[in-house]
């Protein structure tokens, strides 16, 4: 029923498009990210993959507003199950009503830290890092709420992003153990709703070199009162020279407190990512991470969830990337990486992981952020 | 409290008009027209290929303080200018307020296409954007750099108008200076890396002979170069003409393969000029000092 409504969707798609887009009514874009991967450690899924499939129109409503609607597919390795197509993002924006500031109010992707503010197809690498998966979905927090920005009356770059939604949906992930449409760390009202902040700052070194950082801050406590505040830190250093990014630094920290039943822990991931560009086609990527869980039987639950496998007291990974860009709109991007702090029958082993992600797009996609 | 009301007054009097433009150049001209009246600053300094930005934090800073945004227009800051204009929340820049000044609006364009697709690689379906390099467009881009200005403060648009005619007078000069210039250049023959000298060649009669891209915005295979290499001797091309952030390997390669040399030119104003007439008296004498040695 699903593929029949996203097949709908996309030949209405097709069909108004051109027209429309000529008119400069609606902005339609369509992109899909497919991934093959290999790992040598047998509990954790090898497959061949349209990992996801997304449409979205873009479009003033109004003199205030614009609108955004995404509708999604997606697919994680080792998922056999049809995961129904999804509302990505349905959110109106709006910089008209307060003056350096916007307005977001919606669903949409909650705008903390790197890699959570963007879509996966627009990442610099594959797969998140395995920390990210754990506190945030294997793409990001998505929620439906209030977000308010506001750009701060200084000469230096300082933006503050507050967020409230409704903390229903957390975790956004697509695992084959869910009921069709569950996507949810839990279903019940939540006690205190998702609410957040990143403040943010910019250092200019010229007009194509530049430094951002920001700290970020989500909390919430779910139904049953077990409260999690999540501290992070991103980082973005970038040097363009022409068309192609030749220098791109990205880091991100995160610590995570659970606090439930008499008991806090803290759990902490970070990565950090550089790529160097050789040309418009040709980059290369490094990418290590670390994950330290404090809680073992949260974890448990959380890593079979996502993976089907367990985490000793620490899991390192570092991984090696070639991306070659046709275009701006068509990435290959080839990684092999290897992690060491897997738990599989009481025993420490490690995963040796290759992948082959191909990502393209068509229609009109929308300018980016830094 | 009449002493407060005119000392306000006086304030206003004095409060100029903050421009933010996208290219140096602009930022030149909307100087000349507003005279004192304005205060500017260009988001790029000239030496960033301006189709490729980021939506830089700090452009966002700029351009939330703005009074009136002049851009280059025919697309060539799509893939930034919306974001920044986005973020910085200021309803006074908005493509719908009279802050909002596409500099295009009166350029005679060059090539635009009615139908395309990305197969054509990185085409401007309104026309050729790099009108900046033409001294007969600027021409066109200060009339309406007049009219936006005037929009924004319409008490000074007899001062503009003054200012206008000035700017339209220095620029007409240097075309005639350059035309003679240009009269050592008349017997050779260009080919360009990308897109940007088209207008170049028609304010000057100069030859082109087209570009090495065969499909704009994608780098040359060596097999496209080959062919490039065979129509540029046919054409007995003396020169390839090149911005500086055009890939220096394929322009290396192509004099490699053909014998013709190349320079790398700065397609906008830098730090480096202090005027419009510095920077393309020294994009002319850069020509010709090349041409003469290119083989």
């Amino acid at each position: 029923m699903n593929s029949v409504f996203v097949l709908l969707v996309f030949t209405l798609f097709i069909g108004n498009a051109t027209a429309q887009s000529n008119q400069q009514l609606i902005n339609w874009f369509a992109g899909a990210d497919i991934v093959g991967t290999a790992n040598s450690e047998s509990e954790l899924a090898s497959d061949a993959i349209v990992r996801e499939f997304e449409i979205s129109a873009n479009s003033n409503i109004d003199h205030i507003w614009e609108g955004t609607l995404t509708l999604s597919k997606h697919q994680e390795p080792g998922q056999t199950e049809d995961s129904p197509a999804e509302v990505h993002e349905a959110f109106v924006f709006s910089n008209s009503i307060i003056e350096q500031g916007h307005l977001k109010l919606g669903k949409f992707f909650l705008g903390v830290g790197r890699i959570n503010r963007f879509h996966r197809h627009d990442w610099a690498f594959t797969n998140a890092p395995y920390y990210h998966e754990q506190f945030f979905g294997t793409e990001g927090v998505k929620d439906t709420g209030v977000e308010y920005g506001k750009l701060l009356s200084t000469e230096r770059y300082i933006n503050l992003t507050l967020g409230l939604t409704n903390g229903r949906e957390f975790v956004h992930s697509h695992e084959h153990d869910h009921e069709e449409g569950e996507e949810h760390e839990e279903m019940g009202n939540p006690h205190v709703p998702t609410h957040y902040a990143r403040l943010s700052s910019f250092k200019e070194f010229s007009t194509t070199e530049g430094f951002e950082y920001g700290v970020n801050y989500i909390g919430r406590t779910d139904s049953e009162g077990t409260s999690f505040s999540y501290k992070g830190l991103d980082f973005i250093f970038k040097n363009r020279v022409g068309k192609y990014v030749d220098t791109l630094a990205q880091a991100e920290l995160w610590q995570r407190t659970t606090t439930g039943e008499g008991e806090t822990t803290n759990d902490l991931g970070a990565y950090i990512y550089f790529e160097k560009g050789m040309d418009q086609n040709h980059s290369y990527g490094f990418r290590l991470d670390y994950y330290r869980p404090d809680s073992e039987e949260h974890d448990e639950e959380e890593e079979e969830h996502h993976h089907g496998i367990e985490v000793d007291d620490e899991l390192f990974t570092a991984g090696f990337s070639y991306i070659y860009t046709n275009s701006e709109f068509l990435k290959t991007r080839f990684t092999v990486s290897r992690s060491e702090g897997y738990l599989v029958d009481d025993k420490e082993v490690g995963n040796t992981k290759a992948s082959l992600q191909l990502v393209f797009s068509i229609g009109a996609h929308p300018a980016h952020l830094y | 409290m009449k002493k407060l009301v005119l000392f306000l007054l006086s304030l206003n009097a004095f409060a100029s008009i903050e421009v933010v433009t996208t290219l140096p150049e602009l930022k030149w001209v909307v100087d000349q027209i507003g005279g004192k009246e304005v205060k500017t600053k260009s988001l790029l300094n000239g030496n960033e290929d301006p189709h490729f930005i980021d939506a830089v934090p700090s452009f966002i800073v700029k351009a939330s303080k703005a009074d009136l945004l002049v851009i280059n227009g025919m697309e060539l800051e799509t893939g930034w200018i919306p974001k920044v204009i986005q973020m910085a929340g200021n309803p006074k820049i908005k493509q719908i307020s009279k802050g909002y000044c596409d500099a295009s609006k009166a350029v005679e364009k060059l090539a635009p296409i009615e139908n395309y697709n990305r197969s054509m690689g990185d085409v401007h379906p309104a026309g050729n954007p790099h009108y900046s390099i033409s001294v007969v467009q600027m021409k066109n881009v200060a009339t309406t750099v007049f009219k936006c200005l005037s929009t924004i403060n319409p008490d000074k648009k007899d001062e503009f108008k003054s200012n206008l005619e000035k700017t339209l007078a220095r620029l007409t000069k240097l075309h005639k200076e350059l035309s003679m210039k240009a009269k050592s250049l008349k017997n050779r023959t260009f080919m360009s890396y990308h897109l940007e000298f088209a207008y170049f060649y028609k304010d000057f009669n100069l030859n082109g002979a087209g570009t090495l891209e065969k499909i704009p915005g994608v780098l040359p295979s060596a097999a496209q170069l080959l062919e490039k290499s065979k129509q540029a001797k046919e054409k007995k091309v003396d020169l390839v003409l090149a911005g500086k952030t055009n890939p220096k390997k394929y322009l290396e390669k192509f004099k490699e393969i053909t014998g013709i040399g190349f320079v790398q030119l700065d397609l906008h104003m830098t730090n480096e000029h202090k005027d419009y007439e510095s920077y393309q008296h020294a994009l002319f004498d850069v020509i010709i000092n090349n041409v003469n040695t290119s083989k």
